[in-house]
């Protein structure tokens, strides 16, 4: 484990923008149709109940990463086994945060290049990041947390003022009833994008204000949980359900509309550095958990040399991952989900924990 | 040498997920072993010759990190 602390501040700031991430880029529960939005609400509701799972793992283990107290839990050999392939896992999901990325890119801006080249750069940059550590991380977290505001807040203000946003776009609401919302919500947004933040059961234990991570992990997951809905309200009411389940960014398609005094217009290329920092630190956060992860499990003495090789892994596989964007779309939203998701943000956690319980029990026991 | 074994058992495994997520996507065993490999095959020249410094660099970083843990050893001993 790396000897480095971050504040309860880069904290907040890094689950903030994780969340928002790739989530803010693709039609996030857009099966839910005009009801899109509470699916999103209601799935940060169950990232709370996850994150009691992963708190209380934590309480019992507060000064080991996940790789070492899975080893406590259920035996040394099967706990590196499960935490090899969590780390497996992580890598999976930073390859495809890097996947959307450069589909990102090369669809809206760079139509002529190639996704291998978009993908390397930014690979390159997060390799050249984390050598420094989750320290450095977070620093840069806080400097580009205000960045990404300004932008957020300016570009709702500019769709504000041109008019259009027509709310009635939402309307019917339920119109498929409650279980439409619910599947929407079991299906994919409880795993993506709230679930996603198991990753951050590796980064606790660098905490420094360990009495602040409950306050610090919910009040982040509601800032970005209800920004997550009210920007899924405005892609909505302004393209309505139809645009926005057919476009792939349909982000990109709200701010491409925007047309104020004749002028100021094709502003999806400003709104584009929003999401190139939100995906810049999903990829990272992925990527340095995953790194330290092995680091650990491998008895790797300086995890920096780790992070070149593996940087090279997630690029090839970012390209391999999908044949094309459409399919790695409904790769992500439908069977990982089901397949991947459940059982690692869920399952596997609920089972550690009932484990975790009963040991510790029996331990707490044995002293008196 | 460790840091490759890992890198490659890394590869191995992460392969094995995206080639089990294409078997669930309905594809059979070769379409799947296609799936993975024609992305890189179609790339052009001069991705491969990114790819190609990149591969060389995943191979020598780790064997001059090895040489240089070498060297540094036995310096004392002088």
């Amino acid at each position: 484990m790396e000897k480095a602390k971050i504040s309860a501040f880069q904290l907040f700031v890094m689950i903030a923008l994780f969340e928002f991430g790739s989530a803010i880029l693709i039609p996030l529960a857009i099966g839910a149709k005009q009801d899109a939005w509470l699916s999103i609400v209601m799935g940060m509701v169950g990232g709370f109940l996850l994150f009691f799972i992963y708190y209380r793992l934590y309480l019992y283990y507060p000064d080991m990463l996940p790789t070492g107290y899975v080893q406590k839990i259920i035996g040394r050999i099967p706990g590196k086994m499960l935490a090899f392939l969590y780390m497996i896992y992580f890598i999976y999901l930073a390859s495809r945060d890097l996947r959307d990325f450069g589909a990102m890119l090369v669809t809206s801006t760079y139509p002529d290049s190639p996704l291998f080249v978009v993908n390397a750069l930014l690979m390159l940059l997060v390799i050249y990041t984390l050598r420094f550590g989750i320290e450095v991380l977070a620093r840069t977290g806080e400097l580009l947390f205000f960045l990404f505001l300004l932008i957020t807040v300016s570009a709702l203000v500019l769709i504000s003022s041109s008019g259009l946003i027509d709310f009635r776009q939402l309307q019917p609401v339920l119109e498929n009833g409650f279980y439409a919302v619910f599947k929407t919500v079991y299906m994919e947004t409880l795993y993506v994008p709230f679930g996603e933040a198991i990753v951050f059961t590796m980064i606790f234990p660098y905490l420094n204000e360990r009495k602040k991570l409950k306050r610090v992990y919910i009040s982040a997951m509601t800032l970005s949980g209800l920004s997550l809905a009210f920007a899924m309200i405005i892609n909505v009411s302004v393209l309505g359900v139809d645009l926005t389940s057919r476009s792939q960014f349909p982000i990109l398609s709200t701010i491409q509309m925007i047309e104020l005094a004749e002028f100021l217009e094709r502003l999806d290329v400003y709104f584009l550095l929003v999401l190139i920092i939100g995906i810049f630190f999903k990829l990272s956060l992925y990527f340095y958990v995953a790194a330290s992860g092995i680091a650990d499990l491998f008895q790797v003495k300086e995890p920096s040399q780790l992070i070149y090789p593996m940087g090279i892994i997630i690029l090839l596989s970012s390209i391999s991952i999908a044949g094309s964007y459409a399919e790695h779309i409904e790769e992500g939203l439908k069977l990982a989900t089901i397949y991947v998701q459940l059982p690692v943000q869920v399952v596997i956690p609920a089972v550690l924990l009932i484990i975790a319980f009963f040991k510790n029990k029996k331990t707490k026991a044995l002293p008196a | 040498m460790k840091i490759i074994g890992i890198a490659l058992l890394i590869s191995l495994f992460l392969f094995a997920l995206i080639f089990g997520m294409d078997l669930l996507l309905k594809f059979d065993v070769k379409t799947s072993i296609a799936a993975i490999l024609t992305p890189i095959q179609i790339i052009g020249p001069v991705e491969i010759g990114l790819l190609t410094i990149f591969i060389f660099f995943f191979f020598a970083l780790p064997l001059f990190h090895e040489y240089k843990k070498k060297k540094n050893k036995k310096k004392p001993a002088e």
